[in-house]
């Protein structure tokens, strides 16, 4: 599937809750789910510090793709994180690099990729782009 | 060395200083202007270029003679009292952990949830209309030494009432239901 179709897919699925509570609760369900990353990965260089909550990120490539992997120490954060992978990882470098990510505000989840709340989450999509464009 | 080390700091400290000076203009920052030289108004006028901020200073004058008129005695005891009752509600939650007990501390209640992070709890509290801080606080080498990834903190001032703090005891226990 390209990106976008999973965007799509994901705010498909969003539109299916009525109000915030759902939103987050299944948010916090992707969050609970086994860690995202091995935990020997869990290393200060894959580390991305945020002032609220910590993110690890993962990137390899194979056959021409890249493949993220991640985590944090946060439930809300790990869930969205868990949404950026899937739409993210397993994708051309250079489709990753040119993607424009607007799911997250569809599905009203934007204020945590707001640059104000330093949970880690903007300089991950950061990360992963700049992956994305130097493996292109 | 060290005198030279200082005297290339100043200069560069004045230069620095002189490009402040005329980063914005306009206003009482001007003393002289003609075609062929402008004069800048002495301290601290020439950083101040524009219209003063009028509608602040009277905004201030109003808030302090708000705070005058309710006065500091009422507003420390209003605010004890709500510390009190505010501690002894949150301690009613299992697995709540205070950061923070020292006796006449201010207004503020510093906490953990036992197996949450503070930043999902503040997430499903800020959803709910409820305003605490969460994070380092910015006293991340007292965060590491507690050994704590944060806290949830929430501040009580006189405008605040037991009915803010029982909302607040429901959003703790409604974000432990979301989250545990």
């Amino acid at each position: 599937m390209s990106i976008n179709e999973i965007q799509e897919e994901i705010i498909e699925e969003f539109d299916l809750f009525d109000d915030w509570m759902d939103r987050y609760e299944y948010i916090i369900d992707l969050g609970k789910k086994l860690p995202l990353i091995d935990t020997s990965l869990k290393t200060e260089e894959r580390l991305i510090k945020g002032c609220q909550s910590l993110v690890w990120l993962n990137a390899k490539q194979e056959e021409g793709k890249i493949i993220f992997t991640a985590d944090s120490d946060a439930i809300i954060t790990k869930g969205i994180i868990a949404l950026l992978v899937r739409v993210l990882s397993d994708q051309k470098a250079k489709d990753i690099a040119e993607t424009e990510l607007y799911f997250i505000d569809k599905i009203g989840l934007k204020e945590h990729l707001s640059p104000n709340r330093s949970n880690g989450l903007v300089s991950m999509v950061n990360q992963m782009k700049l992956y994305g464009a130097a493996l292109k | 060395m060290a005198f030279t080390t200082l005297i290339q700091g100043d200069i560069h400290y004045a230069g620095l200083w002189f490009d402040l000076a005329h980063r914005h203009g306009g206003g009482e920052m001007i003393e002289t202007c003609t075609f062929e030289k402008t004069t800048y108004n002495e301290l601290p006028f020439k950083f101040e270029a524009g219209t003063p901020d009028i509608a602040g200073v009277i905004g201030l004058g109003a808030a302090i003679e708000y705070v005058q008129q309710i006065g500091h005695e009422a507003i420390g005891q209003h605010e004890q009292e709500l510390l009190e009752y505010g501690t002894a509600e949150l301690k009613k939650i299992e697995g709540i952990r205070l950061i923070g007990t020292a006796k006449n501390k201010a207004s503020v209640i510093s906490f953990l949830l036992d197996g949450t992070h503070p930043y999902d709890v503040g997430t499903i509290l800020d959803k709910l209309g409820i305003a605490v801080r969460t994070g380092h606080h910015c006293t991340q080498p007292l965060m590491n030494r507690l050994g704590v990834p944060g806290t949830i903190r929430a501040s009580f001032a006189f405008y605040n009432n037991k009915e803010d703090i029982d909302k607040l005891v429901e959003g703790v226990k409604r974000a432990k239901r979301m989250l545990l």
